[in-house]
């Protein structure tokens, strides 16, 4: 077991340095100047964090004996990771600090999430044994974390080009998309707050098919499961028909909870404004032709790495492992919804001249594709691929 | 100086005429018109996301329990929102008539849209004049004028050619072009997804695909009717071996908790194959031994073009033989033990010393429906029998009915048949395929992989030069990676003294007049 603590010990570290690099970032895009001293320092203290999660990853794989991207925790934070491998990547062609201050922060997020699962090392059913599945599974990481990119970059732009003065959709929608990373993060926040309190609950109920089932809870129970029985902690405040995972939904009410607590909290105490205009400042100092440029570049590099490794290696293994190349198994068809909806992209860009403000839209469309198969089909949504 | 307005050229087919393009048309100019407009493909495109998208929120058909009637399940699992979904299709969405529509005019688009623009293209772009007009030059994205000489621009000449540019020249006007091919990447992918989507439909010309799901006793051989019944498989041992949280594999111990149950690690069909090569004269197969080997998850074992695959394996193992002790109930003695066959039972049992046991009745899979003993298939599940114990102090025999957890009238007899021992069969599942359509695949698929990194990652490139009295005119054209095209270019004119390249393109911030 020395192996995964030191693994753990190791990503942590990882996660201290981009958050010190973030600091960093912000410092380089606070003077007037281009490339400066802190940027080099940022940028090196993302790649030494870089590496020490790789230190973090190999660590493990030795420790497990396969490959870590076999559940959600490893799953995640190995996308976190690649996210910051496209960062870097991109920053090393462009050498753009604002990029580093959007960028880091969301692979932050990205891999604080992933520590909210499980951390166990799993076994592997003889399907998952598979030389492809871990090309498969590392490539379409890549890809998507190249991809992520393009949504730092798609949202600087929106935030730029946007008169926040003036009553209009873009305002309208990006606090949208404000108010949902902020409910990432009062998901964790809320999931640390429980967990140091301990507030377990087990609840009792009878399937569809009859057999009798639990909800082990890990936050207070407000929704339970229709004619629940309580085993442990507190009953539940409303019962929902059992084709929903009142557990879930339980879950998914405490983060919108957590996330609309902060929101307040930032938008009314402590920035006092949109938190998109709170950012323009920073998005200012990127030019709208850069963040346009970096967007339709991160996306021409980072697709066909994604369309190799999330549907031709996919296919691959699919065809080794269950005798069929396609099963249109959830998880399979929101990979080819997000291969097609880039492919979309490319399309009205360069055929019905989308550029500027409505191919950033898409950008960020095109990253909510992508969350929305991690977290949602994962969770919700069970098929062949359900990890949890 | 006069700067002229800038307005950007559309430069996606060098101004060419494309034939959807044309006035006054046919009807077959019309559908031309309709399947190559980018429009109705995005749209397309847009409808297939939306429909893959609908048919993820509940089960496909194939993944829902088999005990359960499609028409039934959709609404009682998940109410009214169940039903539409069934009514409307969705729950078999991607072998629906309106899905496959949609891929279908898909490609049929892919495959207009390509035709239509292929070739205005490539001749517009094999026959591209060195010197362009002062609209051409002046309508590209990059671009800058100053004053300066045809001498500028033969010394940029050989800078440029190290940059690997094609030079051409005309009356001291420069064109260098590289990467062009990246400009035939779309139609590359585009053939290429053609080929693969066509490759997958070649599925319904019948022997380009077999598949056939066999489950196989071990011991058991099984005529493969994917291969007309002309090869046989036996199943020489299945093998099955669980995650041991315990032991071996410790540190999953936590995860097996939460995972409740056992955990496969390993399963395995050993197997041989035979080819029938005639009949017997009491009519069964004569059997010739080909091959054997093993089958493992993500291990195929392979025979001509075909491929047996291990899939499953019957949760439950079968009873294979079952043992019994016949016993004087009075004395306690055993008198003699028979083994029963429940695949092939035999009817009597002669035993030593004149006794002997016939076999009445045999109840693979026991139930008792309205009052009456019988079977509820032929599979040896709960499997049950009615014995007639011949011995010296009952010639006639004494009956009982025995199974598991059943015994009717042998506690009355002097005779009884004590439960002996059983041996267990595993049955495993293993999928034959033959997939003809699989290069058509694996060819579409590399096509269409190359198209798509030659036209992303191999930006094509133009720089034009050209002196009118005294002045000398520059524009750059580059289709992907913008800041490429300057970087590289710009240190070559800078070095002959001629202006960096202007990115003429400004985007505006909303509020700011346009
Ligand atoms: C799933 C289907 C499709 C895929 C994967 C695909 C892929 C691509 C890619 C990767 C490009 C290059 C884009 C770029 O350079 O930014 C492209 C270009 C193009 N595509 Fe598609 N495409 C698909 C369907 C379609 C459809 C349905 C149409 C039209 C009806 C279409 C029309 C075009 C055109 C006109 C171009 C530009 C060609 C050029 O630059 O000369 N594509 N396609």
């Amino acid at each position: 077991m020395n192996l995964l603590n030191l693994s753990g010990n190791l990503l942590l570290t990882s996660f201290i340095l981009y958050l010190i690099s973030t600091a960093f970032f912000a410092v380089a895009t606070s003077g007037k100047k281009g490339p400066t001293r802190s940027g080099k320092i940022a940028f090196t203290l993302a790649i030494i964090g870089f590496a020490t999660q790789l230190g973090y990853f190999f660590t493990r794989w030795a420790g497990a004996g396969h490959v870590p991207v076999s559940n959600l925790y490893e799953y995640t934070t190995f996308f976190g990771m690649m996210m910051v491998l496209g960062f870097l990547i991109v920053y090393g062609i462009y050498r753009n600090n604002v990029l580093g201050l959007i960028a880091m922060p969301i692979a932050l997020l990205v891999i604080a999430y992933a520590s909210m699962f499980p951390d166990e090392v799993q076994p592997l059913i003889p399907a998952l044994q598979s030389v492809w599945l871990k090309i498969h599974v590392t490539t379409a990481a890549l890809g998507e974390g190249i991809l992520a990119v393009s949504f730092a970059t798609g949202l600087l732009y929106l935030v730029h080009a946007t008169d926040f003065k003036k009553e209009s959709k873009t305002r309208t929608w990006l606090e949208v998309v404000m108010f949902a990373l902020t409910c990432v993060v009062g998901y964790i926040l809320v999931g640390l707050l429980f967990n140091a309190l301990s507030t377990n609950a087990t609840i009792e109920y009878v399937a569809k098919n009859g057999a009798t089932m639990q909800h082990d809870y890990t936050m207070p129970v407000l929704t339970g499961p229709e004619g629940g029985k309580v085993i442990s902690g507190s009953g539940a405040v409303v019962e929902l028909p059992n084709f929903l995972n009142a557990n879930k939904v339980n879950t998914v009410l405490w983060s919108l909870i957590g996330g609309l607590v902060l929101y307040v909290l930032l938008r009314f105490v402590i920035l006092r404004k949109r938190l998109a205009e709170s950012l323009k400042p920073i998005a200012r100092k990127i030019d709208l032709e850069t963040a346009d440029e970096i967007s339709y570049r991160a996306i021409a590099i980072g697709l066909p790495v994604f369309i190799l490794g999330g549907l031709i290696f996919a296919m691959i293994w699919a065809q080794m492992a269950w005798s069929r190349y396609w099963g249109w198994d959830p998880k399979e068809v929101w990979a080819l919804i997000t291969a097609l909806f880039y492919v979309f992209y490319l399309h009205m860009r360069i055929q019905r001249g989308w550029i500027g403000k409505k191919s950033a839209w898409l950008c960020v469309g095109g990253f909510g594709v992508i969350m929305f198969n991690l977290v949602f089909v994962n969770l919700v949504v069970a098929g062949l691929h359900s990890y949890a | 100086m006069m700067q002229q307005e800038y307005k950007q050229l559309d430069m996606r087919y060098e101004e060419a005429e494309l034939r959807s393009k044309r006035k006054n048309q046919s009807w077959i100019d019309r559908t031309w018109t309709f399947f190559s407009s980018v429009k109705v493909g995005l749209w397309l495109i847009g409808l297939i996301i939306l429909a893959s998208g609908v048919g993820t929120i509940f089960p496909q058909e194939m993944y829902i329990p088999k005990a359960s009637p499609p028409e039934e399940f959709y609404g009682k699992e998940y109410g009214t929102a169940g039903d539409i979904y069934y009514a409307l299709g969705f729950h078999n969405l991607f072998e629906s008539w309106w899905y496959i529509g949609l891929i279908t005019l898909l490609l049929l688009s892919i495959i207009i849209v390509s035709i239509d623009r292929f070739f205005p293209l490539y001749r517009a772009l094999k026959k591209q004049p060195v010197i362009q007009s002062d609209r051409f030059m002046g309508g590209q994205r990059f671009g800058a004028e100053t004053d300066g000489t045809v001498a500028q621009i033969d010394a940029v000449e050989p800078l440029l050619k190290k940059k690997g540019y094609k030079i051409r020249r005309q009356d001291g006007a420069l064109l260098a072009e590289k990467q062009r091919f990246g400009r035939w990447g779309p139609y590359i992918n585009h053939i290429g997804l053609v080929l693969f989507f066509g490759g997958a439909m070649l599925r319904i010309v019948p022997g380009m695909h077999e598949d056939e799901l066999l489950w196989l006793r071990e011991g058991e051989t099984l005529p493969i009717e994917a291969t007309d019944n002309q090869y046989y498989l036996e199943n020489n041992a299945f093998n099955i071996e669980f995650y041991d949280p315990e032991k071996v594999d410790e540190k999953f111990s936590e995860a097996l908790k939460r995972a409740g149950g056992s955990v496969p690690k390993n399963y395995d069909t050993k197997m041989t194959l035979y080819k029938k090569t005639g009949m017997t004269d009491d009519f069964k197969p004569r059997l010739e031994k080909v091959k054997s080997g093993e089958t493992a998850v993500n291990q195929p074992f392979e025979f001509n073009d075909y491929q047996v695959f291990q899939e499953q394996y019957a949760a439950d193992p079968e009873f294979k033989t079952m043992s019994f002790n016949i016993e004087n109930q009075k004395t306690g003695k055993v008198v003699d033990t028979i083994k029963v066959d429940l695949r092939n039972p035999d009817a009597t049992y002669e035993l030593k010393n004149g006794y002997e046991v016939e076999l009445k009745d045999f109840l693979p899979d026991f139930v008792v429906k309205d009052g009456k003993p019988t079977t509820n298939s032929s599979r040896p599940v709960n499997p049950a029998f009615v014995f007639n114990i011949k011995s010296p102090e009952h010639p006639k025999g004494e009956r009982s009915l025995i199974g598991i957890k059943l015994n009717v009238g042998g506690d009355e007899n002097q005779y009884k048949l004590g439960f002996a021992g059983t041996e267990l069969s595993n049955i495993s599942g293993v999928r034959i395929k033959k997939d003809l359509t699989l290069p058509f695949l694996f060819v579409g698929g590399i096509i269409f992989m190359a198209g798509l990194l030659i036209g992303m990652y191999w930006p094509h490139r133009r720089l034009w030069l050209k002196e009118t009295a005294g002045q000398v005119k520059i524009a750059g054209y580059t289709n992907k990676n913008a800041l490429g095209l300057q970087k590289e270019v710009n240190l070559a004119l800078t070095e002959v003294g001629l202006p960096q390249l202007e990115d003429r393109q400004k985007l505006r911030e909303e509020g700011e007049a346009e």
